[in-house]
């Protein structure tokens, strides 16, 4: 596979090219960030649920019909203040889900009837969300860790519910005339002919849609001042504490130190697998959790991200789980990695990479949304070198130098009110 | 034994024969230990995936031991005999952390799977690993304890989603004898009073070579896979036939309820239907149905339930298995709703669906899976793991056939397979009652 990246008129695209394969990926994503001192959460997400719901000479269900029978997947989000199209299809139908995509975006019909449904299946989707244990701890900590204008600040379920019950049709119609005329950020992937097609689509498209350019925000966000080391949530109908571990890391992904970081990161906590430290001995030595791993997350090419620890305990283990989490990171801090870890995991990421481009699917996505970010494919290729060239000297100087246990904050959510008392005398030991 | 003569094919080592081969997919069998190995070649990825599916599963659970094929799994990746001798971790566990290989297992009803995805330079080691764990798994106190003890989490992990907990709900009342009764973790009492002899001798009966499939997707011929799984496998022995006597299910009469209660906001209906073993015809419109009847705004149940805001899930699901088993519908109702007001809903509007009904949307359904299909073969780990199921039912070929198995299912024999299943009185209808709603 191969990529290139190229600027048309009003868009970027990012293209992929495989050739002989049949699949087809597309993304289109718009940025809002500059809506950030007033993002409006609850009216974009009833914007992208409507956009499903009814085009042009289709109804909902024709809609549905078309892109099922013709095995054509259509999804449309918003996350990091971006607001994403994503198409997937077979080439044989690729002109067809193009037409539909096409009829979505210019006809869409934003019925009454079909808002007020969106708006209380989203607010029964809100509902049932509370008792999610692992996402409301992660919510909880990415709200702790971001001021609210940041693209990786998410938004809270009480405020999300207010948004979406408060939500005119009128806000909906004013979104979709603002979006579609700012700049687009394109990737697509599939074999050269299929490429083609859908780069001509999107040059016809940017017509019906001339380019408005937007200012960018101005000023500077800061990160806000840690309040409380430890966020609780209960939800007494679950059965282990789900936590969420964090810190705000004030690298970016183009900072001379970030490899370094990330290789450390790995080192500690190998998202998925079982390499990592964490698994090692919280999970299989010591029995504790069934999963343990984390990753930084949030970085961009100008953003600074995070780093997160994600699992779960029983509530019985959850300060010896704990205490064994803090210790392995307050090692990896102090004593950072052995040489012998330096040389697996140089292997282990170079294989993950492998493995990634093995799969036009998951190698476009990991293009595309580091491509939202300011990464793009060149920089990352360049990104997995640097780490194939790192010493044990800069991965332990970045540890230490950007992991701060007393800068971190627990997040759980779950039966907590059985352990709660205890969470915080442990919280102390770690300030 | 299937044996044929090799003509037109690759140089094979003289151990293995030919059994069938489909659309570049080929199957030969070990004349010595009878392993079966399934190959099909991906060129000029530098990747390869293999996974060894034993045929063992949560069926081959007497009472008292459900979970013990899942536990086992676990325990195939502690340290062997072979990895004591040399004085190292589990090999298993070190492939991964010296490579970055993906790897994992699953356990479902009749056969227990173990895969790795590497680049093609580790073949051998993957291998390696998994002839000498087919043999060489150390069951002692001091591997299985603490290893027992993140089954049990992982049981934890699970148990506190509603959906699960009634799940295992339905399935305890769906059997009375077929073993199929319980989720494949097992009961949490059970896991907790396995001895190391239970699990000796449930290894000793099922991890053996002609109990097994070794299936290899990717940057690889089949000449050269088949010659060093024979270095690899050869020396192990045939294992001793495995019998197997499972009861027939006695006839249901009368439909059965079952409820779980607990401490939370959520609400949800499931309804339970019989069909026949995978790969059937039964099986097949079984899913379609399920989908007809769930998938989209324009099935069945959608416009009743989720446009009228009744309901807020609305999902139809079906496992495979090689016995008759279970679909479900699952319906999460909203606030207000009573489970005994949807129920009642949902059946008078099945009882009414017409051959007209089911016309467009059967075209559809079958359009979509076969559209899609491509998406699910876009690696070679990705075919490896969607075989798993049917190399389980011995019917890999149908995983080359969706289009001709699904032209056989028409609008009249969808409908009177509808009408057939949904009989209450060969259900099995479940409610999780959330007591904070």
């Amino acid at each position: 596979m191969h990529t290139t990246t190229k600027t048309g008129n009003g868009y970027t695209v990012t293209t992929l090219t495989k050739p002989g394969t049949p699949l087809v990926k597309f993304y289109l994503s718009i940025d809002l960030h500059d809506w950030r001192d007033n993002m409006p959460y609850g009216a974009l997400d009833l914007y992208t649920d409507l956009l499903l719901r009814g085009a042009g000479p289709y109804s909902k269900s024709a809609f549905s019909n078309e892109l099922a029978t013709i095995g054509a997947t259509l999804e449309v989000d918003t996350s990091m203040h971006f607001l994403t199209f994503e198409l997937s299809v077979t080439k044989t139908h690729l002109k067809r889900a193009l037409a539909l995509f096409e009829t979505m975006i210019t006809a869409p019909l934003f019925k009454p009837a079909e808002f007020a449904q969106a708006k209380q299946i989203m607010l029964e989707h809100i509902r049932s969300a509370r008792e999610n244990s692992k996402q409301y701890a992660e919510v909880n900590l990415n709200l702790a860790l971001y001021d609210r204008t940041e693209r990786w600040c998410p938004v809270s379920h009480d405020q999300l519910a207010a948004e979406v019950t408060a939500a005119t049709i009128k806000d909906v119609k004013t979104i979709h005339k603002a979006v579609l005329p700012r700049a687009w950020q394109i990737t697509v992937g599939g074999d050269s002919g299929a490429i083609k097609t859908v780069l001509s689509c999107v040059a016809a498209w940017r017509i019906v849609w001339p380019l408005r350019l937007v200012p960018a925000p101005t000023g500077t966000v800061t990160p806000p001042k840690l309040k409380q080391r430890l966020i609780t949530a209960a939800i007494p109908s679950r059965q282990n504490i789900d936590l969420a571990i964090g810190q705000r890391i004030s690298l970016s992904k183009l900072d001379p130190e970030y490899p370094a970081l990330a290789f450390g990161i790995a080192v500690l906590g190998n998202w998925g697998g079982f390499a990592g430290r964490l698994m090692s001995t919280v999970r299989e030595k010591e029995g504790l959790t069934y999963g343990i791993y984390c990753r930084l997350e949030g970085t961009g090419a100008t953003q600074s991200g995070h780093l997160r620890v994600m699992t779960f305990f029983s509530p019985q283990d959850t300060e010896k789980g704990l205490t064994s989490t803090f210790r392995e990171i307050k090692s990896i801090i102090g004593s950072g990695i052995t040489e012998a870890e330096l040389t697996r995991f140089r292997d282990i990421i170079a294989t993950a990479h492998i493995l990634t481009k093995d799969s036009l699917l998951s190698y476009i996505d990991t293009i595309h949304v580091n491509g939202l970010l300011g990464i793009n494919p060149d920089m990352l290729e360049t990104l997995i070198a640097r780490i194939s060239a790192l010493t044990r000297e800069e991965v332990n100087a970045a540890l230490k130098k950007h992991l701060d246990i007393k800068s971190m904050v627990v997040s759980a959510a779950g039966p907590t009110a059985k352990v709660e008392p205890r969470l915080r005398a442990f919280v102390k030991t770690i300030s | 034994m299937p044996s044929k003569p090799l003509q037109n094919q690759p140089r094979l080592p003289s151990s293995f024969v030919l059994v069938k081969s489909q659309d570049g997919f080929s199957e030969y069998e070990h004349t010595g230990n009878g392993l079966r190995v399934l190959h099909h070649e991906i060129p000029g990825t530098g990747v390869i995936s293999t996974n060894i599916t034993y045929k063992v599963g949560a069926r081959d659970e007497g009472v008292g031991e459900t979970g013990l094929a899942h536990m086992l799994e676990h325990m195939l990746f502690k340290p062997t005999t072979f990895d004591q001798g040399r004085g190292t971790e589990s090999a298993a566990m070190l492939f991964e952390r010296e490579t970055g290989a993906v790897l994992n297992a699953n356990t479902w009803r009749d056969r227990t799977t173990y895969f790795f995805s590497y680049p093609k330079s580790h073949f051998t080691r993957a291998l390696t690993i998994e002839a000498e764990r087919m043999r060489g798994v150390v069951l002692t106190d001091a591997e299985f304890q603490p290893e027992r003890t993140n089954v049990l989490s992982e049981f934890d992990m699970y148990n506190g989603d509603p959906y699960f907990a009634l799940d295992v709900a339905m399935t305890n009342a769906s059997f009375v004898s077929l073993p199929y009764g319980h989720e494949t973790i097992g009961f949490r009492e059970d896991i907790e009073a396995y001895t190391t002899e239970k699990l000796q001798s449930f290894y000793d009966c099922f991890y053996w070579p002609n109990n097994a499939t070794m299936i290899v997707i990717g940057d690889l011929s089949a000449e050269a896979a088949l010659a060093e799984i024979d270095q690899v496998f050869g020396t192990i022995p045939r294992g001793p036939a495995i019998t197997r006597a499972f009861p027939r299910e006695p006839k249901q009469e009368g439909v059965r309820r079952v409820s779980v209660v607990r401490d939370s906001q959520t609400n949800i209906l499931a309804l339970g239907i019989r069909h026949d073993g995978f790969t059937t015809t039964n099986w097949l419109e079984t899913m379609l149905l399920m989908s007809i009847l769930t998938d989209g705004p324009d099935s069945i149940l959608y416009p009743l339930l989720i446009e009228t805001g009744k309901a807020s899930r609305l999902e139809g699901s079906i496992q495979p298995s090689g016995d008759p088993n279970i679909a479900t519908i699952t319906i999460t109702l909203s606030a207000k709703q009573r489970h005994a007001d949807i129920e009642a809903l949902v059946m008078k509007a099945i009882g009414k669906v017409t051959v007209a009904d089911i016309t467009p949307r059967l075209e559809r359904v079958k359009s979509s899976i076969i559209n899609r299909e491509a998406f699910d073969r876009d690696t070679s780990l990705r075919i490896a793991l969607d075989l798993t199921e049917y190399v389980s039912a011995d019917a890999w070929p149908r995983y080359l056939e969706t289009k001709k198995l699904l032209r056989k299912i028409t609008p009249a024999t969808a409908h009177a397979r509808l009408m057939e299943q949904w009989n209450e009185q060969r259900m099995i209808i479940g409610q999780f009652i959330g007591t904070q709603s």
